[in-house]
């Protein structure tokens, strides 16, 4: 039968003795990423292809995980014929790797990284190559770099580094994945503890022997912010001086002269200003490293956890707003639950932008109180307000700014989203502790507008209230 | 700033003529006590006690964190400042008949916070001026100032929900 790969390929499959691989993924907390690696793997095969598929074997090597990575592992055990998820205490990735030999039945032998994207059939194209050229001992696929979530910065950076030798050689195999056959495996011992084991396993053999594999490919998503950037280089610079110190005389990096940025400006001179901030990057990283091997950090493990953030979990835009005192006072107490996301806030007393530090601030008239006009100002000042922060999630503790929030955030801000794209606004009513013996007369009207309506003393849960209330907790 | 023995507040938005006016004469029958008040849009003008119409945050909360006693309405900021800061409360609930808040809900907190152990809360004045004096005289030391500053577990938990539901783009 004939797969499509993920670069549009066609790879010819021998179904009858397809070729053994095993593929090890040491997954250290990764459950915002494994999910998206595992059934990255499966992707262009026919459905229960994989489930069939004996001659395939994934190992996870969960390890010192304190959230769901196993558990979401698992869940894919159904669709692979040998899915095995292994989990031990230990956090650490050479140890990982090293379990997972243990369990690894299959040469070719693919060592991937969680955070990686590709499939199982763009891996076996690779891993075809070493059957096919005895000299091969590590292949890789081609790695492509997805900055659709990065900053210009970055990418700048990326448009630079990709077009150097280091990358375009196509010996550089192993960032985030390696396949090795079994004489090359067998070319070292057990995986050291060391940062960097792909330049490891990549110093272990010589440029012939190591390739990527045109046609096969793999997508890294690259960090969204330079700060990231700047981390996760830092981390590579680390483990290679790491590597120089530890095994002398390692096969690592060197490509990448000034010569090569001469070359490609004179290719290439719009990419000037990112030439620049490609030099000030690797100037930077280099330093870092040095102070922290100067400090014998060896084992300080910079990860980047902006590119593993799935789209569910970029920060919610947060709008909270209040009326001046208790509202406010009780409000406050909520800030802990998304002390994560990007919030807003908005009072009718301009001088409580103090009470919260650097946060983004709006104030409000004040109009409880003060007649219909001072009340219809109000409500078009939190419509200006709703309109500048498009909040995702509107939470409030009262009283009439916070009605008039969740009213606009219902009628205007969610038809809008549906009209334009983007997370739908969800809107919260806290109703105030004062109120023991009834809703609020706000929270009363609120109803109607809140998708989660909460009042604070359990016994009103059961009023007949329009909304009716649910408890959940108090503010004290 | 050295901080007053007595520290009145009427809260954000209403004014409070009987408490203030209450406590005005108190501070008359009690010169050698240091007494200042925030008062909001209350008509009545204090003669024997400092004021002023509002305080910012910051300086509500330095008062009221130096102040011995604080004299207040059922007002839930002066309550849940009082129990993050364990200060000793005396509280004149306001009343709706009197035209002092548009519900009797005060009536209703009252109920609910009566019970804490720095909280009094007095229905008239005559109490409210015995109560003050007693709260003076009252051994402050041992109140507690342990009330979490924030929500109850339970309810951060439902929001941080919310939060993880949002994102999941749930309805």
């Amino acid at each position: 039968m004939t797969l499509q790969n993920s670069t549009g390929r066609a790879v010819q499959e021998n179904m009858s003795a397809p070729e053994r691989l095993s593929i090890i993924i040491p997954a250290h907390n990764e459950a915002a990423v494994i999910s998206r690696c595992l059934s990255s793997l499966l992707e262009g095969c026919q459905v229960n292809a994989a489930m069939d598929d004996a001659s395939l074997q994934v190992v996870v090597v969960c390890n010192g995980c304190t959230d769901d990575t196993a558990a979401i592992a698992r869940s894919f055990e159904s669709r692979f014929h040998q899915l095995l998820v292994i989990e031990t205490s230990t956090a650490s990735k050479s140890f990982s790797l090293n379990l997972g030999d243990e369990h690894a039945e299959h040469f070719p032998r693919v060592y991937l990284d969680a955070d990686i994207v590709t499939t199982i059939s763009d891996l076996r194209f690779a891993a075809s190559a070493l059957e096919a050229d005895e000299r091969l001992k590590c292949v890789a696929p081609e790695m492509r770099v997805d900055t659709r979530r990065s900053s210009l910065g970055v990418r700048a950076f990326y448009a630079v580094w990709l077009r150097l030798p280091y990358f375009t050689d196509g010996r550089m195999v192993g960032s985030g994945v390696y396949i090795l056959s079994q004489a090359g495996r067998e070319r070292f011992d057990r995986f050291p503890s060391i940062i960097s084991d792909d330049g490891f396993v990549r110093s272990r053999f010589e440029p012939h022997e190591r390739l990527t594999i045109r046609g096969s490919c793999f997508t890294v998503q690259a960090p969204t912010k330079l700060s990231s950037l700047i981390k996760i280089k830092t981390r590579v610079r680390t483990g290679n001086l790491e590597l120089e110190c530890r095994y002398p005389g390692s096969l690592i990096g060197g490509e990448n002269t000034g010569g090569a940025l001469v070359s490609l400006l004179r290719a290439r001179a719009y990419l000037l200003p990112a030439v620049l901030l490609y030099v000030i990057v690797q100037k930077l990283t280099l330093h870092r490293a040095r102070a922290r091997v100067a400090m014998g950090e060896f084992s300080y493990w910079e990860r980047d956890d902006s590119s593993r953030q799935q789209a569910s979990e970029r920060p919610l835009r947060v709008l909270m707003i209040a009326s001046s005192g208790g509202h406010w006072k009780q409000m406050l107490r909520l800030q802990p639950a998304f002390e994560n996301e990007r919030l807003y806030f908005a009072c009718t007393d301009s001088s409580y932008e103090e009470t919260i530090g650097d946060r983004p601030f709006y104030s409000v008239p004040e109009g409880s109180l003060a007649g219909k006009t001072q009340l219809i100002l109000q409500a078009l000042s939190v419509l200006r307000v709703l309109l500048v922060v498009r909040p995702q999630l509107v939470v409030t503790t009262g009283a009439a700014p916070g009605f008039f929030a969740l009213f606009f955030a219902r009628v205007l801000l969610r038809p809008l989203s549906r009209l334009f794209g983007g997370r739908p606004v969800k809107t919260v009513w806290v109703d105030s502790i004062a109120n023991v013996d009834e809703l609020s007369v706000s929270g009363r009207q609120a109803a109607r507008f809140a998708d989660v309506h909460l009042t604070q003393w359990p016994h009103l849960v059961d009023s007949v209230a329009p909304g009716k209330p649910v408890f959940s907790g108090a503010v004290l | 700033m050295k901080g007053d023995e007595v520290f009145v507040t009427v809260g954000s938005q209403l004014p409070f003529e009987r408490l203030i006016k209450a406590v005005d004469e108190w501070a008359a029958e009690h010169p050698e006590q240091s007494v200042f008040a925030q008062i909001g849009d209350t008509v009545y003008q204090p003669k024997h006690m400092s004021f002023v119409r509002s305080l910012k945050p910051r300086e509500y909360s330095q008062r009221f964190s130096q102040a011995r006693v604080v004299v207040s309405h059922v007002g839930m900021g002066t309550i849940i400042s009082a129990l993050e800061l364990g200060k000793r409360l005396v509280l004149l609930p306001r009343l709706a008949s009197l035209g002092e808040h548009r519900s009797d809900h005060q009536l209703g907190s009252a109920r609910k916070f009566s019970d804490r152990e720095n909280i009094t809360v007095v229905n008239d004045i005559s109490a409210l001026k015995t109560a003050l004096t007693t709260a003076l005289n009252s051994d402050v030391s041992n109140i507690r100032s342990d009330a979490s500053p924030y929500a109850s577990v339970q309810l951060l938990t439902t929001m941080q929900q919310l939060v993880a539901q949002t994102k999941a783009g749930h309805p």
